[in-house]
């Protein structure tokens, strides 16, 4: 594993609006510029200075010196609805995942007619699941309270015109990130033959920083056609954090004795890691006068995602893995731009979003779902500012663990989010 | 949509089951104390109330499932956690016995099975020795085949034969013929218990048996000295200390049962060195390698006899041995609790270490549910764990000084496991 201190301005950047959560299925994150995002995350085969993130060939064509930032409200909302034998018909829970707002930043800038240099910092993955009640009455707590993974892609690129009608870029994809995962720790109390809270856990990581690299092409073969693809390489990422079990009394001081026993109490050194998935994106986009209309297809290699492993320091007994087998999943793409005069656009989409969670794995900690996305935006230009506006509502299949989780934790999950961009462009 | 699923799902599933459809109107269990919902050493009706056939009957919605129901504190008297630490302590709640309180009824309980009956009792006795329980079970009103039948039922669950095996791990003594039933025999009963339960017309469904050397009975305590305060076994110059048995110093794979408990707590069985009396532990509260290997010999002879007679008639049956197996080898958990077969903690046995508690049972009751739903083509809903994993009902008993599992807890307990027929 690498570890350097990098690029501590931008970095405070992008953890300044962190918290995020996952709007792609699995924990991806495809919210990485407002224009992009009204085409439904459809722009492989489009160029502006997000490019970066979508396809770093893009930015071959951005002319001069560009700015574009902005980030993206998230406001998410899930239940859940419990199936016997547990935690039973009666049960429903509600997610707390609070409004979110991760961060876009890109900058470019034209070398000669040929060559583009750029740096983005992007959120290309992130996840939060947060239970109300955590601390309480919530039934999935000794599974999961709160799960957040933040990963920060900083992205030096280049671009390079072979041709006028085709380009080549690449990036260095320096990725850090951190976990953090709350549960409680639950024993059979003797006294009663049934369940009590013991400890509540909370693990922190420290930020991992490791490199994985991203490479694209961007061909143009008439004035109306285009069509490109882009490839992200996996990084996986090993974390090491601090797990603080803080002991919680059961009432019974016996219990509480033998608990003492068992379980530790303050910090213990703990270990784990995350291969995050290649993404290999394929598109095209075609105009007609003020239209243009894009396609995707996002091949997402979600298999490389089968463990979550936790070592506890000197406590193999506490030391296990949470079992994912994610699978890879696709993401299918379709947008549509019409240009009102010189100024305005206007922009709409959709997407289809596969899971890549195998039915055991929809848990309280990543309860995952198939989902629909409609995109709507729009476009506004003045002289070297650009602002563009998208809004994504994004509804998910329900999600039935059809009575095998892994936790044996069962039931429905239902899902939607509502997700609102700004990126504000600017150009020298 | 979830209900629609649902609803889909059960259409299908009637749909291609049609022929095996069955419509649960009447139900009766035949067993012993694991399905007349013997919990905590005693039969009572706070934990007859969760038997496994009180909760398929509750899930199936059917009234007027009858049981044997015994008055606080049951009978025996249950079993209670006196004192967890230093040292644990299990005892009778109360020196009195309870009482049955369903005599009058005037017909056959639906849960017919009679704690301590093997499958020679099941098909013979009718309780006319007059020897509880059997009496106020069977009340001379035929045996519990007989009984079973003449509810015609359209279901019966039948889990009989542990009693063929059990006897022999909570006696400490394993000898076919006098503490198991011999084989053949176990095989000739059975094929007539299941004859016999055919011809009432109900549906059967079986279970297989466990391998009763797994229970916490025989597994918590270690063949060598433990420290009481840190339950941890005593180190000797790095080595652990083999308690004393009858023939010498035990070997590392004896089983020792709960019955010691009391004996150590008073020096029996350890060394002289380490402040034990030096006096061996009797054979009655030791498994060796051999009397396990009997145990196990002789459950796995009777579970092909299950398999070969219930596959000739058809009958699905339950493998209760393998569900055991998983949870001995701490494979569950529920909503990240873990649920194995430790002693106390593990969440599904009772304070004897042979039956399991209410969480057990209802554990129990969803493995039933699913084989029932499967094989009849039906859908009764799984019984909701939560009330039976979340109950606050803590409490902490004064202190006392005593002795771990108490020689009453013991003799109550091995009173309920009378000998085997040897014939």
């Amino acid at each position: 594993m690498l570890r350097t201190r990098v690029a501590p301005a931008l970095l405070a950047l992008a953890l300044a609006a962190v918290p995020t959560t996952s709007h792609a299925s699995g924990f991806a994150i495809f919210e990485q510029g407002a224009k992009g995002m009204g085409f439904a995350g459809a722009f492989t085969s489009q160029s502006d200075p997000s490019s970066i993130f979508h396809n770093a060939a893009g930015i071959a064509f951005v002319k001069g010196t560009q700015i574009y930032f902005g980030g993206t409200l998230i406001a998410p909302s899930s239940d859940f609805t419990g199936a016997n034998p547990f935690p039973g018909e009666a049960v429903t829970e509600t997610g707390d995942a609070g409004v979110i707002v991760p961060p876009t930043f890109d900058f470019t800038h034209q070398l000669s007619d040929r060559l583009v240099l750029g740096l983005g910092v992007h959120v290309p993955y992130g996840l939060r699941t947060r239970w109300k009640n955590r601390e309480t009455t919530y039934t999935g707590r000794f599974i999961s309270k709160r799960a957040e993974v933040q990963a920060i892609s900083i992205n030096p690129s280049v671009a390079w015109k072979l041709a006028d009608r085709f380009a080549i870029g690449g990036g260095l994809d320096i990725r850090r990130s951190k976990v953090e995962l709350d549960r409680n720790v639950g024993v059979i109390n003797p006294f009663t033959l049934s369940a009590v809270d013991v400890a509540a856990v909370e693990l922190v990581s420290d930020h991992a920083t490791d490199f994985g690299f991203n490479l694209g092409f961007l061909a143009r073969p008439s004035d109306r056609f285009s069509v490109g693809a882009s490839y992200r390489h996996k990084v996986k990422q090993e974390f090491s954090g601090t797990a603080d079990f803080n002991r919680l009394s059961t009432g019974n001081s016996q219990l509480d004795a033998l608990v003492a026993l068992t379980i530790p109490a303050g910090p213990v050194g703990v270990a784990t890691e995350i291969e995050f998935p290649s993404l290999l994106s394929v598109g095209a986009s075609y105009q007609w006068d003020e239209w243009t209309v894009a396609g995707q297809v996002d091949f997402h290699n979600w298999s490389s995602f089968d463990t979550l492993p936790l070592e506890f320091e000197g406590r193999p007994d506490l030391s296990g893995e949470v079992q994912e087998d994610y699978e890879n999943s696709r993401i299918y793409r379709i947008g549509l731009e019409r240009k009102l005069g010189e100024r305005w656009a206007l922009r709409g989409g959709y997407y289809y979003d596969e899971t890549p969670s195998p039915v055991e794995s929809v848990s309280p900690l990543l309860p995952d779902a198939d989902r629909h996305g409609i995109a709507l935006g729009f476009g506004f230009q003045s002289g070297r500012w650009s602002v563009d506006v998208a809004n994504w509502y994004l509804i998910f299949k329900d999600r039935s663990t059809e009575g095998v989780n892994r936790d044996n934790y069962n039931g429905l999950y239902h899902s939607r989010a509502e997700l609102f961009a700004v990126t504000v462009g600017y150009g020298f | 949509m979830h209900i629609r699923n649902l609803t889909v799902a059960a259409v299908l599933a009637a749909a291609l089951s049609a022929e095996a459809q069955v419509t649960l109107t009447a139900y009766a269990s035949v067993g012993d104390s694991l399905t007349a919902g013997f919990s905590s050493g005693a039969l009572v009706e706070s934990h007859q109330r969760n038997s496994y056939p009180a909760l398929i009957a509750r899930q199936a919605g059917l009234a007027g499932f009858e049981q044997p129901w015994v008055t606080e504190p049951g009978i025996p008297a249950e079993l209670a956690l006196v004192q967890l630490v230093p040292t644990t302590i299990i005892a009778p709640k109360s020196p009195l016995l309870g009482s049955p309180r369903n005599l009058a009824l005037a017909r056959p309980y639906n849960n017919i099975a009679v704690p301590g009956a093997t499958v020679v009792d099941a098909y013979l006795d009718t309780g006319r020795a007059g020897l509880p329980p059997a009496n106020f079970i069977l009340r001379a009103l035929g045996t519990q085949v007989q009984q079973a039948s003449a509810l015609r039922p359209s279901l019966i669950t039948l889990w009989i034969g542990n009693n063929d095996v059990l006897g022999a791990a909570v006696s400490g003594r394993a000898i076919e013929g006098v503490t198991l039933t011999p084989r053949t025999t176990f095989r000739q009963y059975y094929t007539a218990v299941v004859e016999d339960l055919s011809r009432s017309g109900a549906r059967i469904v079986a279970a297989n048996l466990p391998d009763v050397t797994t229970i916490p009975f025989v597994t918590t305590i270690p063949p060598v000295v433990v420290n009481p305060t840190t339950r941890q076994p005593v180190l000797v110059n790095g080595q652990t200390v083999p308690l004393i048995g009858p023939t010498g110093l035990l070997a590392s794979n004896t089983l020792v049962t709960l019955g010691a408990s009391s004996l150590l707590a008073q020096g029996i069985g350890i060394p002289k060195e380490l402040g034990g009396t030096g006096a061996p532990l009797p054979d009655q509260v030791l498994l060796d390698a051999n009397e396990v290997a009997i145990i196990r010999d002789v459950t796995a002879a009777d579970n092909n006899a299950i398999r070969d007679i219930c596959a000739a008639k058809n009958i699905p049956v339950l493998d209760a041995n393998a569900i055991l197996a998983d949870f001995a080898a701490g494979n569950r958990s529920v909503g990240g609790i873990d649920l194995d077969s430790s002693f106390l903690t593990g969440g599904i046995f009772s304070y004897d270490g042979v039956h399991p508690g209410d969480l057990g049972y209802a554990v129990l009751a969803n493995e039933w549910i699913k084989l029932i739903n499967s094989s009849l083509g039906i859908n009764l809903a799984e019984v909701d764990l939560n009330p039976f994993l979340f109950r606050s009902s803590a409490s902490t008993r004064g202190p006392r000084t005593g002795f771990e599992f108490t020689r009453e807890a013991w003799e109550q307990l091995l009173a309920t496991f009378p000998p085997v027929d040897g014939r």
